[in-house]
């Protein structure tokens, strides 16, 4: 597939795509050290998936936009904003009607982050998106 | 790499705004804008594609004359 974003836009995303990787390398590395070293498990896997890929997309996110790389010449700022504060509430009202079943919910099992927050984290994933989207239209600068 | 101020002229010569000109040649506008503060190298083809558009050679945009350089 072809891609839409133009030939400045696909060098900032590969450089930043690479330090990305790295990034989600050294995390992966030290999550294991870390969990290897007697202190176990911190969450369990699915949760523990989400926040990795969730600061590991966040970065890359964060950085290409800034560079004005992320939004390609065919996509719109405005609909990407939406879309993204219409995922960040559909996750957050999942989880927050989650929360007032009646079945009782645990967030911390065993001393481990549990699998219920798994729609938690995709909320404030999306919301952090949703927010970083705003900010970069509030500080856009350059004429 | 300095301010490319010869494309930003030759743009402003056809009356066309930055927008205008990454229209033309197929990328965003950013893209222009980065190419004229001299924040991106552009590769040839899009040197080429900017060029015809402005109706100028691309020694006219981007040859950087070299003080000690003596013309042929």
């Amino acid at each position: 597939m072809k891609s839409q974003h133009d030939e400045r836009q696909q060098w900032i995303n590969y450089r930043i795509s690479h330090h990305a990787l790295v990034l989600l390398m050294f995390m992966i590395l030290f999550n294991s050290i870390f969990k290897s070293t007697g202190a176990g498990p911190w969450a369990e896997p699915m949760s523990e998936a989400m926040i990795l890929i969730g600061i590991t997309s966040g970065f890359y996110v964060t950085r290409s936009l800034f560079k004005d790389a992320y939004i390609s010449k065919k996509d719109s700022f405005r609909k990407n904003t939406i879309s993204f504060g219409f995922i960040s509430a559909l996750f957050l009202g999942v989880f927050f009607l989650g929360m007032i079943e009646p079945l009782s919910r645990e967030f911390i099992t065993d001393g481990k982050l549990s699998n219920d927050l798994v729609m938690l984290i995709g909320g404030v994933f999306f919301f952090y998106l949703f927010l970083l989207h705003i900010i970069k239209r509030l500080v856009a600068t350059d004429e | 790499m300095g301010k490319n101020l010869r494309m930003k002229s030759a743009r402003a010569m056809k009356d066309m705004t930055q927008k205008d000109l990454a229209d033309a040649v197929g990328v965003t506008r950013q893209t222009i804008n980065a190419i004229e503060k001299g924040d991106y190298n552009p590769t040839i083809k899009l040197c080429i594609s900017i060029c015809k558009t402005l109706d100028v050679t691309l020694n006219d945009l981007f040859w950087e004359v070299d003080n000690n350089e003596k013309p042929t």
